[in-house]
């Protein structure tokens, strides 16, 4: 018994001595920081991102996969620069929510982005649109003689896409210029030309003409048109304003007061708001978004459209929370169940394409999240998904602009570039409250300076998760393989303490110490700007803690 | 008399926009004729200008030739503010370096067109070696079409650029790693230099670089090709070819 005693008292001493000479080398280690509790993204949703983040790396005037031009009208509700600027969003809320931590890809995307947006192919649709108003054609159509009295900009329109109504392009540049300044903090829009606009139409013999913009000129040009039009909001095409292109520059003008001081957008809100109350742009009996307002006319045209009520509140919700929450229930009892499955050939209305998509994001923000998984499940069975190249998307159908109806079962399978592009991947990744913790809850300057993961081989890994808890000190990464098949990849972290020693976890398990002076666990090394490399294999997928010691 | 004044400035602004068009500075065929008096004139009677069809005619022709003259001369400024990235030691090339005329193709290893196409440039450069030609990688084929360009330029740096060149252009099928280390390694390329290379932060610079150029070109698709100042994009015979590049040395 003594023996035995003695045997086990020896073993635990020596146990515990190889614990102290070897800590914790190799064992699963405390599970504090635990990666599962932090949101990652799914390989659905890394897929979507992806598929995002292809679309912003195409070449400028490269637009495959996100449909055409429409001839007659020059744009429509999938025009290129709703896909680009909801793409942007949508990447917004993924690297805020899910990888705050990984910087580079999405400010390169985001840049990216804000670049396919001021190329001509996007917004020169302007020149054309800018002469005529559709208020009036729908008149023109119905028999009634219109367009009597001609003004000069009724013959001429005019190029510049910023400078007077269009808040259709200009505010969706606004919020895009403002989210990068505030995710990135990257000031690069605030130099004079940043935003510079260049129409060269050779075939007309004229010299080229540059419109210079930048962060600051189109905030001023955009508050100061609020103001001219006594806040009624700004109009999309001449003569209608529409209440959901005017949410956009209201987030822009957020982000714009949260970088500046100022306070643009208190004012435009408040009054926005009590136009929309008292002309009734949400109506108080059916809670649906106007179509439109006339503006000649002043005549706000009532509609009971998903995409507009989805349109308008997922953005609006950013700044009028409890408002949009509490009409959200009615709006969906309206659409549900019967948007998603009716009659065969029943017809659906020229809207049903990102009825769907908006709706779906709307739903996203104010937390619904069956009904966000309804619609992905939804759109996974009839959409017909797609892989490429890593990315995860849905094609938009022939004709989706004008194709009207159900198939044989009664679902919907017309989808166009907007929903199957950007917005169905949008609502899958957008948490509850995304957009509205982005402009409420914005990051300090002092996040810029914590630790981050940057120069990861975007063709070889995708990051899932990249986030800095700054209570436990831990930086937390989840690394899945990219398209590109790679034995090892490899990840840098910057801004590490220099004073510190972490400690370094792989899926789990204690790999060593790292410290300024100290040896190195396997397959880390200090570069010459300071940063740690951390070289991996990456068959399957790895989570890494780096955890300050306290 | 008006009638025979008005066709004489007519016929005279015809020469006048044919000339404002060329590039051509030498001496006005117009001979005696006083600008100034044309000019007077031409104040005088604006609406000449739209009535006569074959004056409006000229005038348009001579604008768009204008135009694309300062497409042209822009698209040179551009180059030659990116010479230090066109002879990059990155950069493969082939033919003179001392001449008149380079061609910059912008292709992407799995770009059928330019697969297409790659007879029909090998058949000129047989036949023109004065002419330079580059080779711009410009991706935009998706993840593989990214890693065939890093490869390429890795093979460059090993001097192997043309043998694996020729064997990318010549697959026809989609790639992969493991195709393009096989097709490394048949040309006779050290493939672990090559992957070690391929991640080399330079290189990736080098690519960024070279599509930065093909974007401020507006180039929206490959194969793209700039012959001195012009721009001809897509699929492309030797016969296209020979004839810009004879267009080209006219011009000079």
């Amino acid at each position: 018994m003594h023996l035995k005693k003695a045997v086990a008292a020896f073993l635990a001493s020596t146990a515990l001595a190889i614990a102290l000479l070897i800590p914790r080398a190799g064992l699963a280690a405390d599970p504090d920081p635990d990666p599962a509790s932090y949101p990652a993204l799914s390989t659905q949703q890394m897929g979507h991102v992806r598929h995002m983040i292809n679309l912003a790396n195409q070449l400028d005037g490269d637009f495959s996969l996100m449909g055409e031009t429409d001839p007659v009208y020059y744009m429509n509700f999938h025009a290129y620069q709703f896909q680009i600027a909801f793409a942007q969003y949508a990447l917004a809320t993924t690297h805020y929510h899910y990888t705050p931590a990984h910087r580079d890809l999405y400010q390169n995307a985001s840049a990216r982005l804000i670049q396919r947006m001021i190329y001509k192919d996007v917004w020169d649709y302007w020149a054309h649109v800018s002469k005529f108003d559709l208020t009036d054609r729908t008149e023109i159509e119905a028999g009634m003689e219109a367009m009597t009295t001609y003004t000069e900009d009724d013959w001429y329109g005019w190029i510049d896409p910023n400078i007077k109504k269009n808040i259709m392009y200009s505010g969706h540049l606004l919020q895009m210029v403002g989210l990068h300044q505030n995710l990135f903090d990257d000031n690069r829009y605030e130099e004079p030309g940043s935003l510079t606009f260049r129409f060269a139409p050779v075939e007309y013999g004229q010299g080229p003409i540059e419109m210079k913009y930048d962060f600051h000129r189109l905030t001023n040009v955009i508050a100061n048109q609020f103001e001219e039009d006594h806040y009624r909001g700004i109009e999309c095409e001449r003569n209608a304003v529409y209440a959901e292109c005017n949410q956009h520059p209201i987030l822009g003008l957020m982000s714009y007061d949260l970088e500046n001081g100022t306070e643009l957008s208190v004012k435009v809100r408040k009054e926005f708001k009590k136009v929309m109350q008292k002309r009734n742009y949400i109506d108080p009996e059916t809670n649906t978004t106007m179509y439109f307002m006339k503006v000649k006319e002043d005549e706000v045209v009532p509609a009971t459209y998903a995409w507009a009520d989805g349109w308008n509140g997922h953005a609006q919700h950013v700044w009028d929370k409890e408002y949009i929450e509490s009409i959200y229930p009615d709006q969906k009892e309206r659409y549900f169940p019967s948007l998603l499955r009716g009659w065969p050939f029943e017809n659906m209305g020229w809207g049903v394409s990102f009825d769907f998509g908006f709706f779906a994001l709307l739903a996203s923000e104010v937390g619904d999240t069956d009904t966000v998984q309804t619609m992905i499940d939804y759109a996974d069975a009839h959409f017909e998904p797609t892989w490429k190249d890593g990315g995860y998307y849905y094609p938009h159908t022939r004709f989706y602009i004008y194709n009207f109806f159900r198939d044989w079962l009664g679902y919907i399978h017309n989808v166009g570039p907007l929903t199957g592009n950007v917005l169905v991947g949008f609502a899958s990744i957008n948490p509850k409250d995304g957009l509205w913790e982005i402009y409420n809850r914005p990051w300090e300057k002092s996040h810029f300076a914590d630790p981050f993961i940057s120069d990861i081989d975007y063709l070889e890994a995708s990051v899932t998760q990249a986030v800095f808890d700054r209570a436990k000190d831990a930086l937390v990464v989840t690394l899945v393989a990219g398209p590109v098949a790679s034995s090892t990849v490899s990840f840098t972290v910057r801004q590490l303490g220099t004073d510190k020693t972490y400690a370094l976890l792989k899926d789990g398990a204690y790999l060593g110490d790292i410290s300024k002076g100290g040896p190195l666990p396997p397959g880390t090394s200090w570069q010459e700007d300071g940063s740690l490399l951390i070289t991996t294999a990456l068959r399957e997928s790895h989570s890494f803690v780096i955890k300050a010691n306290q | 008399m008006y009638r025979a004044l008005r066709n004489f400035v007519a016929l005279i602004l015809v020469l006048a926009a044919v000339a404002c068009g060329s590039s051509d500075s030498g001496p006005s065929s117009t001979g005696n004729i006083d600008p100034d008096l044309v000019r007077e004139y031409l104040l005088m009677h604006p609406d000449i200008v739209f009535d006569d069809e074959a004056v409006s005619d000229a005038i348009r022709r001579a604008l768009l030739r204008r135009g694309q003259g300062r497409v042209a001369e822009e698209r040179q400024s551009i180059l030659s503010a990116h010479q230090e990235l066109l002879v990059s030691p990155l950069t493969p090339s082939s033919g003179s370096t001392n001449t008149d005329i380079t061609i910059i193709e912008f292709y992407d290893y799995q770009c059928v067109p330019c697969r297409v196409s790659y007879p029909e440039l090998q058949q000129v450069r047989a036949t023109e070696p004065g002419i330079r030609y580059v080779y711009g990688q410009l991706p935009i084929y998706g993840s593989h079409s990214i890693m065939a360009a890093r490869a390429a330029v890795a093979a460059h740096r090993q001097g192997l650029f043309p043998e694996f060149h020729h064997a990318l252009m010549t697959i026809d099928s989609e790639l992969d790693m493991t195709l393009i280390f096989a097709t490394a390694a048949e040309v006779g390329l050290n493939v672990e230099t090559l992957q070690v290379d391929m991640r080399d932060p330079q290189v990736h610079q080098y690519l960024k670089e070279m599509r930065a150029l093909a974007e401020v070109l507006d180039i929206t698709g490959t194969p793209s090709f700039i012959i001195g100042g012009a721009k001809l994009s897509g699929g492309i015979t030797a016969g296209d070819l020979k004839s810009e590049l004879d267009r080209q040395r006219n011009q000079i």
